[in-house]
């Protein structure tokens, strides 16, 4: 095990500001940035692609990171690359700039490519369903999302107990569920 | 298993083989257990979209802001000054290894999970562990993290008489481990006893780990 990879997604679920350090790290990363380009130029992309492709593999990953049940067995490069490669084959292949399929690379750790994507329009609906959230329930669930533990978000949102802000967020998870029309 | 810890397995593809092809054929012949796989999907995707405002904010900053994190770089100098120290840093943990009774990591280890802390997203309430477990036994996974691993199975020995139930078959589960980076014949004793405890969430794990 590779402790360095592992104490990564432990940073990322600490807290905020570890978060933002680890996103900041991996942002800076020339070498990671130089080998996603690499493969993006060699498979007909450009420059603004590598940006948003760079960008949605740290996106993909900090998000990975707040599942529970989420471990990095390999190098954290490794896997941010494996993301890009994967979302950079799927967008191609969307746009019908076909890619052989014995060239679609198997990801790291074998997550199942269905926790990774989320399609544009599935995103967009739930962008409005978190819009038509209101604004305290948005920040109690983006505090919870974050990995936020129960006692700060009592603490930021100034409710009385740690009971309290577990009440409200499982209000405001049903109330979501109800925008979303789930049962 | 709740459906929660479930639906994450078969995500994060915790299942095993057989596991994973009773879920899939559960997905297609219950259409509740379709219904609630999908809204799972859906809020954890809504959340995700929480995440994901919050960490473009931050990427925002970032192109604004200059480097304050040691990174990484190209000086060709540098790169072959660390593979030369990482080099002879090898050479002198193999040394040490092969001269001293030292714990040794190796593939038993690595399977052992720390409780996460409840109350947070990592730790959704489904998975949580009582609160009483994961503070009484915090110094031993402390201990691991820190590659004490004697020192973990003492407290893990320790915790055996605490606990009743699936916390006590995870007290065995973690003391085998944990032990056999210093005993291994005592470790596969261990893992060979939990293999036959039909009550162990652990069974198929430890069978697993003896097959190796």
């Amino acid at each position: 095990m590779n402790t360095e990879d592992k104490d990564i997604v432990n940073a990322v679920r600490k807290d905020i500001s570890s978060r933002n350090s680890v996103i900041e790290m991996l942002y800076r990363d020339e070498q990671l940035k130089s080998t996603i380009r690499a493969f993006i130029f060699k498979n007909g992309g450009d420059d603004n692609n590598v940006n948003d492709i760079f960008t949605y593999s740290i996106l993909t990953f900090i998000k990975q990171c707040y599942r529970p049940l989420f471990t990095l067995n390999k190098d954290a490069n490794a896997y941010l690359f494996s993301i890009a490669k994967y979302e950079w084959i799927r967008l191609t292949k969307k746009q019908r700039q076909l890619v052989s399929d014995h060239e679609r690379p198997e990801l790291v750790d074998d997550i199942n490519a269905e926790t990774l994507i989320l399609d544009k329009e599935k995103k967009s609906s739930l962008k409005k369903a978190m819009h038509a959230l209101d604004k305290k329930c948005r920040d109690v669930l983006t505090m919870w999302s974050n990995n936020l533990r129960m006692r700060e978000i009592a603490l930021k949102m100034n409710y009385k107990s740690e009971g309290m802000a577990r009440k409200k967020k499982h209000e405001c998870m049903n109330k979501l569920r109800t925008i979303l029309q789930l049962k | 298993m709740q459906l929660y810890n479930y639906f994450e397995s078969y995500l994060f593809n915790k299942l095993t083989v057989a596991e994973r092809q009773e879920f899939e054929s559960r997905l297609k012949s219950d259409i509740s257990f379709k219904e609630d796989f999908e809204a799972h999907k859906t809020m954890q995707g809504a959340l995700d979209v929480l995440v994901e405002v919050d960490v473009m904010k931050h990427i925002a900053t970032l192109d604004k802001k200059p480097n304050t994190i040691p990174m990484k770089n190209n000086n060709s100098n540098r790169r072959w000054f660390s593979i030369a120290a990482s080099l002879l840093f090898l050479a002198a943990a193999f040394f040490v290894a092969n001269n001293y009774l030292e714990p040794k990591e190796n593939s038993f280890i690595a399977e052992l999970r720390a409780p996460i802390e409840p109350g947070t997203r990592s730790s959704d309430e489904a998975l949580v562990v009582e609160n009483d477990y994961y503070t009484i036994t915090k110094p031993a996974y402390d201990l691991v993290e820190k590659k004490k691993y004697k020192e973990a199975a003492k407290l893990f020995e320790g915790y055996l008489s605490q606990f009743t139930g699936n916390e006590l078959k995870k007290v065995e589960w973690d003391l085998a481990l944990v032990i056999s980076t210093f005993d291994i014949e005592r470790s596969r004793a261990l893992l060979f006893n939990i293999s036959n405890d039909k009550d162990s969430p652990f069974m198929k794990k430890a069978k697993g780990l003896l097959v190796k």
